[in-house]
């Protein structure tokens, strides 16, 4: 072959050489493109979901710090809330259950019953028990009224709360 | 420079026009290199035929044309430079092409004449084709099946052109422009049958006015349907080569071909190829850096989309987890439910207060006169039982739950001698509150 010949095939392959790379450039990119759209997809849904799992953590995290932002996060001794005023009518406590949580917190429930008690003043003693900071909370109620004692019944309420010893 | 006169003309091309000015030959030789000169094999030296291939593919067609038009010559195609111009698909749907070729002796002879002369033409045109296109360029065919006929005649020397619509079917040279001689000529291209034609005239006798009308009163009567002269007609030639240097247009061809090649023509054919495979060489370079640049991108992307959920992830659980996909949210989801379970208390403590649904159902039984004998109430459940002053005293009791969440049902028994009525409100179905 002649010389200039050589060249000139030589010319023609380097100009062709970046065009063939870069054909099989485009289509290697075409195909990870493909395949990055799928994953990105797939990976835009997990997220999603990781979000709606992080959605219902919210009120979690929100009473939890509702809770951490007390300054004093001792519950009152549960006859003691009942009484603001003064003294306990007829009470007995039933039962007494302590769970402990996480990171120093305790879950107590208490079970008090009223002998014979009237309805409104029972409900407003527990009500002043949940304004507590921490509160008691009313969690079940049992009402019964007393036969032949008009106003007058037996109520049994659990109260549930949580405190911390220290903070 | 036309074919035997000495008619030389300047051309120069602004935008899509040709401007000419008429010149000498001391005029071209004093310019020399400098501008360059196309001059045209006449239509005696060379030769333009339609070559018709028994194929329908244009590849298989094209590699037979040599052959064909080799058995179609009277002298070997190797003798020869030659142009397959247009090929196109014939009537019945075979491949056809416009072949066109000129001994080498007759462009060595020609180019030599012109060297002589004073110039080295770069281009060396084909008489009857630049004649063609030129006269359609300047008078367009009234329609596609039109026939033409192009007479250009010179002092001792005319030249007919004949074709159809845009379709250049053959040239030649006549002894002398008379009747029976173009008639002859017509017949022998166009067959027997007479039909009209469009008569075209050129050349310099053509611009003498009684010359013009001798050559338009031989016109063969049975073969003439309009006629023409064009303008500048003794220029025309010179104008057709000029034009088809200068514009782009069809059936263009330089019987120089390679073998006789200009050297500046050459030289730009040289550059032509090297900037086409410039640009071949940089769209390869483009196409890499565009294509290394989405890949780029696409992993970069995909990066992210995995930083943002491995964050989300780790942010979560309060550590990190080295998985990823499902296996990652179902650790995540097992990880928070544990953790909701472990802080339901703190959550329960916001759900709305028993206390304050037993004051309002209390008080709804004072005042529609219900006598509550038990009221039962959790977040869950509610029972309560007692004595109805009237039928459906209990209605605004009951539905004080139901604004509650609670899916109560009521029982009811006879009426008592006091006229009393016993019911009970039970959660109905298992509905939690």
């Amino acid at each position: 072959m002649k010389p200039e010949r050589l060249a000139q095939k030589l010319q023609i392959a380097g100009a062709y050489l970046p065009l063939a790379a870069g054909i099989i450039l485009a289509v290697h990119a075409a195909e990870l493109l493909r395949n990055t759209r799928e994953t990105m997809a797939a990976r835009a849904e997990e997220t999603r979901r990781l979000r709606e799992l992080a959605a219902g953590m919210e009120l979690v995290y929100s009473a939890r710090a509702a809770f951490e932002s007390l300054p004093d996060a001792r519950l009152r001794d549960i006859r003691s809330a009942l009484s603001p005023g003064g003294a306990l009518p007829a009470a007995e406590t039933v039962r007494s259950d302590r769970k402990e949580l996480t990171d120093g917190w305790t879950h107590r429930i208490e079970e008090i019953v009223f002998q014979s008690i009237d309805a409104p003043g029972a409900l407003q003693r527990a009500l002043n028990c949940e304004t507590l900071r921490p509160p008691w909370r009313l969690t079940t109620l049992r009402i019964a009224a007393l036969p032949g004692q008009e106003g007058r019944t037996k109520i049994t309420m659990t109260f549930e709360g949580l405190e911390k010893a220290s903070l | 420079m036309t074919a035997r006169e000495p008619v030389v003309l300047l051309a120069e091309r602004r935008g899509q026009r040709i401007v000419t000015s008429p010149s000498d030959m001391d005029e071209l030789r004093r310019r020399g290199a400098t501008v360059p000169s196309i001059a045209c094999m006449p239509v005696t030296e060379c030769m333009a035929q339609w070559i018709d291939a028994p194929y329908r593919s244009f590849s298989r067609a094209k590699r037979v044309f040599p052959t064909l038009l080799d058995i179609a010559m009277p002298f070997p195609i190797e003798e020869c430079e030659v142009e397959f111009l247009e090929p196109q698909r014939g009537a019945g749907g075979n491949v056809r092409a416009l072949a066109v070729a000129a001994r080498h002796s007759h462009i060595e002879a020609r180019l030599a004449g012109c060297r002589d002369a004073g110039f080295d033409p770069m281009i060396l045109d084909h008489e009857g084709l630049a004649i063609w296109t030129q006269s359609l360029a300047e008078t367009p065919a009234a329609s596609a099946d039109a026939f033409r006929a192009v007479l250009r005649a010179d002092p001792g020397r005319s030249v007919l052109v004949i074709g159809r619509g845009r379709s250049f079917i053959g040239a030649q040279t006549l002894p002398g422009i008379g009747t029976e001689t173009l008639s002859r000529a017509l017949r022998t291209r166009l067959g027997a049958a007479p039909v009209p034609v469009f008569w075209a005239l050129c050349g310099a006798e053509a611009a003498d006015r009684t010359e013009a009308a001798r050559i338009l009163s031989a016109l063969p009567d049975d073969w003439v349907g309009s006629s023409c002269v064009h303008e500048s007609p003794a220029e025309f030639a010179a104008r057709a080569f000029a034009c088809r240097a200068l514009l782009r247009g069809p059936l263009r061809v330089d019987l120089r071909g390679v073998r006789f090649r200009h050297p500046d023509s050459a030289k730009r054919a040289g550059r032509d190829r090297n900037r086409a495979l410039w640009l071949v060489a940089a769209a390869g370079l483009l196409l890499c850096a565009a294509a290394s640049a989405a890949v780029l991108k696409a992993g970069r992307m995909e990066r992210e989309a995995d930083a943002t959920f491995a964050s989300l992830r780790d942010s979560l659980l309060g550590y990190s987890l080295p998985v990823k996909g499902e296996r990652a949210i179902s650790v995540v989801a097992a990880e928070l439910t544990t953790r909701k379970e472990n802080t339901r208390p703190f959550r329960d403590t916001f759900t709305p207060s028993l206390v304050t649904l037993a004051g309002r159902l209390t008080e709804i039984a004072d005042r529609d006169g219900l006598r509550l004998a038990t009221l039962n109430l959790s977040g869950k459940a509610v029972d309560a039982s007692g004595m109805a002053p009237r039928w459906n005293a209990w209605s605004e009791f009951v539905r004080q739950l139901g604004d509650s969440g609670y899916a109560v049902a009521v029982k009811t028994g006879n009426a008592g001698p006091d006229g009393r009525i016993p019911f009970a409100v039970v959660s109905a179905g298992g509905a939690d509150r």
